[in-house]
């Protein structure tokens, strides 16, 4: 086995591994995540953001260690967490989040049905095929620890504050992840005090379901500081306009090189059916073989290498509309917020050549020589949740402790989380073409001229 | 079970079959919870200190708000000496969130009907308050993991372990509701099947 290392973070300072650890960081499954950026494009806005899973991945094994030593794990329980923080992300394709949205669109799945409902996240599948087959990780660990870590990836294993750590509204994902992004774009949103929220965890001893995450009343303020930084740097990075475009071109990019300019390599990274070979090809993918390969001269005049080259040369989509959905026609609301789902694939591309037309009607040039400029009429709808409906992780149940009184809960004893919990979220729909413009005045003038025609042709678009 | 529904679609179609509104979040969390077992569908339900508790659940009312199908109006602020909030908030179908209601149960037929089945059985099996339906809750959840035949008296046994100050009535209306709603049996027919297959 090899020598335990130390490696140096900007984030914690010096990360610590054991022999066993450190050599999962060096099986080439693992080393593959420094070529996929934590933030795909947001670089595009802040520049520094260039920083990888790789790093993301041993700041969440650190702050797991720590949260290991604050929960008083036993040996066997820190050696699962510990090692399952180091393979959470192991499963990310090009672009991080950007390929979990290219494989959901493209799994088949009829035969996944046995694996699958509709609420599941084709990523994880391949997460859990990764551990499943990977031979060097069963060579480090071993199948029954691989299905131990799988299991508590996915659904929990052992007490639930075991899973607190890898995932919930707490995790130590989170806890890296705000430090980090912020770190890297630059921003100061994403910043709490870690050591104070860690100094007041604790556990609640549930008879019934076992041992839960609990903080101190004197947590409370720290959680919340928490909460407002996962709420400021989702505003302004996550949910940054430029970084939703991107994403947004990326992802057209991938369907039309499977659909439109059937690029088999785009086809076999992306078309999951749970076959072996699936995964034994796409641990050799990162972004930069991505832009290299889709982007390449040999596939000029592809839509996939016309989005790859507006990327890397920031020549993007524009976003010519944006508004509320509880303003769009009654008629198609629900449909228009549904209408980045998979399910919804042949609806979309419909309403996108209707809303090219209107574009084009306008008299506005679609900038791009490619044969059918509608496909770069990308539609978005999108959620600016209140700081409560941030995730699916929801802050409101994470047990206070009251004394000798039983628990209360973060929602009741917040002020700031349940004042700021009653401003309700918000939804949004959005359009994006390959338009120009060369300053703010005809940038607005442009979304005047389209902004009736496009409501017009939405309300067309619910009738239908 | 008709395939392209989501959770939001659940919990819109639970709120209508309750008459379009339900009072306090914990109602609301059990009550969806309660439907997810009588129907078998994985809503995210996962084990919490006041009994099974789903943030995805909490996500899908959220945008049920969004899309105005849904008003959440605060009636008061309290907690109850046993950490529960009251009668916080209220939730009821805003007449576009009934219009969509009655679309879903159009093209969800199939799960339009069940879930009609699953809160008539809920109703019936007794007027719990939001204590007595986290009672039955917990209980439950205990039970079904374990896939341990229950009966009422192994559930009144278990009650007591909760922690959570409940009188010997709110326990016998929880074990008498799961009774009716036919989960204790469920449980013995569950844990026949397991231990068939082993």
């Amino acid at each position: 086995m090899s020598e335990p290392r130390s490696i140096r973070d900007p984030i914690h300072g010096f990360i610590r591994l054991s022999g066993e650890e450190a050599e999962i960081v060096a099986a080439p499954v693992f080393q593959r995540l420094r070529g996929i950026r934590q933030l795909a494009f947001a670089n595009l806005v802040y520049p520094g953001a260039l920083h990888t899973r790789f790093e993301h991945t041993l700041g969440v094994f650190h702050v797991s260690s720590l949260l290991c030593k604050v929960f008083d794990f036993n040996e066997e329980d820190t050696r699962l967490v510990r090692l399952s923080a180091l393979l959470h992300d192991i499963g990310h394709g090009p672009f991080s989040h950007v390929s979990e949205g290219a494989l959901d669109i493209f799994a088949d799945r009829d035969k996944l049905a046995s694996r699958i409902t509709s609420e599941s996240k084709i990523h994880e599948l391949v997460t859990q095929d990764l551990l499943r087959t990977d031979r060097e990780l069963i060579r480090l660990l071993g199948e029954k620890m691989l299905g131990k870590i799988q299991t508590l990836l996915s659904a929990g294993y052992g007490e639930p504050v075991l899973r607190s750590v890898v995932s919930g509204p707490l995790d130590a994902d989170k806890q890296d992840y705000l430090l980090r992004d912020s770190y890297y774009c630059g921003v100061k949103y994403g910043i709490f005090d870690l050591q104070q929220l860690h100094r007041e965890f604790s556990v609640a001893e549930d008879r019934i379901d076992g041992k839960q995450l609990m903080i101190t009343p004197e947590g409370v303020h720290a959680l919340e500081q928490f909460v407002l930084a996962k709420h400021y740097l989702t505003a302004q990075v996550y949910n940054h306009r430029v970084r939703r475009i991107t994403d947004q071109m990326l992802v057209r990019g991938i369907v039309l090189g499977i659909e439109e300019d059937q690029v088999d390599e785009l086809s076999r990274l992306y078309c999951y059916d749970g076959h072996e070979d699936f995964v034994k090809n796409y641990v050799h993918w990162d972004d930069s073989r991505f832009m290299l390969m889709f982007g390449a001269e040999s596939l000029r005049g592809k839509y996939c290498h016309d989005l790859c080259q507006r990327l890397i040369q920031r020549r993007l989509l524009k976003q010519v509309f944006n508004a509320k959905l509880n303003v769009l026609p009654n008629n198609c609301r629900e449909l228009i917020e549904s209408i980045t789902k998979p399910t919804k694939k042949v609806k979309r591309r419909g309403l996108e050549k209707k809303l090219a037309e209107a574009i084009q009607n306008c008299g506005i040039k679609l900038q791009t020589n490619l044969s059918d400029p509608s496909n770069l009429v990308v539609v978005n709808s999108y959620a600016a949740k209140a700081v409560k409906e941030l995730s699916r992780n929801d802050e409101a149940p994470i047990l206070v402790r009251k004394g000798n009184d039983l628990p209360s809960t973060f929602e009741n004893e917040s002020d700031l989380f349940r004042s700021l919990s009653s401003k309700p979220g918000e939804s949004f729909f959005a359009v994006y073409a390959p338009v120009e413009y060369e300053n703010k005045a005809q940038k607005r003038n442009l979304q005047k001229k389209v902004e009736e025609p496009i409501l017009k042709a939405l309300e067309e678009f619910g009738d239908g | 079970m008709d395939s392209e529904h989501s959770i939001r679609d659940v919990v819109l179609l639970v709120l209508k079959a309750f008459g379009g509104s339900i009072r306090g979040k914990t109602m609301l969390q059990k009550r969806l919870y309660f439907v997810s077992v009588l129907l078998d569908v994985d809503l995210g339900f996962s084990p919490h200190y006041y009994g099974p508790y789903s943030a995805a659940v909490a996500s899908a009312v959220s945008e049920l708000r969004f899309l105005g199908y849904l008003n959440e109006s605060s009636a008061g602020w309290g907690v109850d000496q046993r950490g529960f909030e009251v009668a916080r908030y209220d939730f009821s179908l805003t007449d576009e969130g009934n219009a969509a209601a009655d679309l879903k149960a159009h093209k969800f037929a199939e799960l339009g009907s069940e879930i009609g089945r699953a809160v008539r059985l809920i109703q019936q099996a007794g007027d719990l308050n939001y204590m007595e339906l986290s009672i039955a809750a917990k209980a439950y959840f205990a039970f079904k993991r374990l896939r341990k035949e229950a009966t009422i008296a192994e559930i009144s046994g278990l009650m007591p372990q909760f922690g959570w100050s409940v009188s010997s009535g709110e326990i016998q209306k929880a074990a008498v509701f799961l009774e009716k709603t036919k989960l204790i049996a469920t449980c013995k027919e569950q844990s026949k099947a397991h231990d068939g297959g082993a």
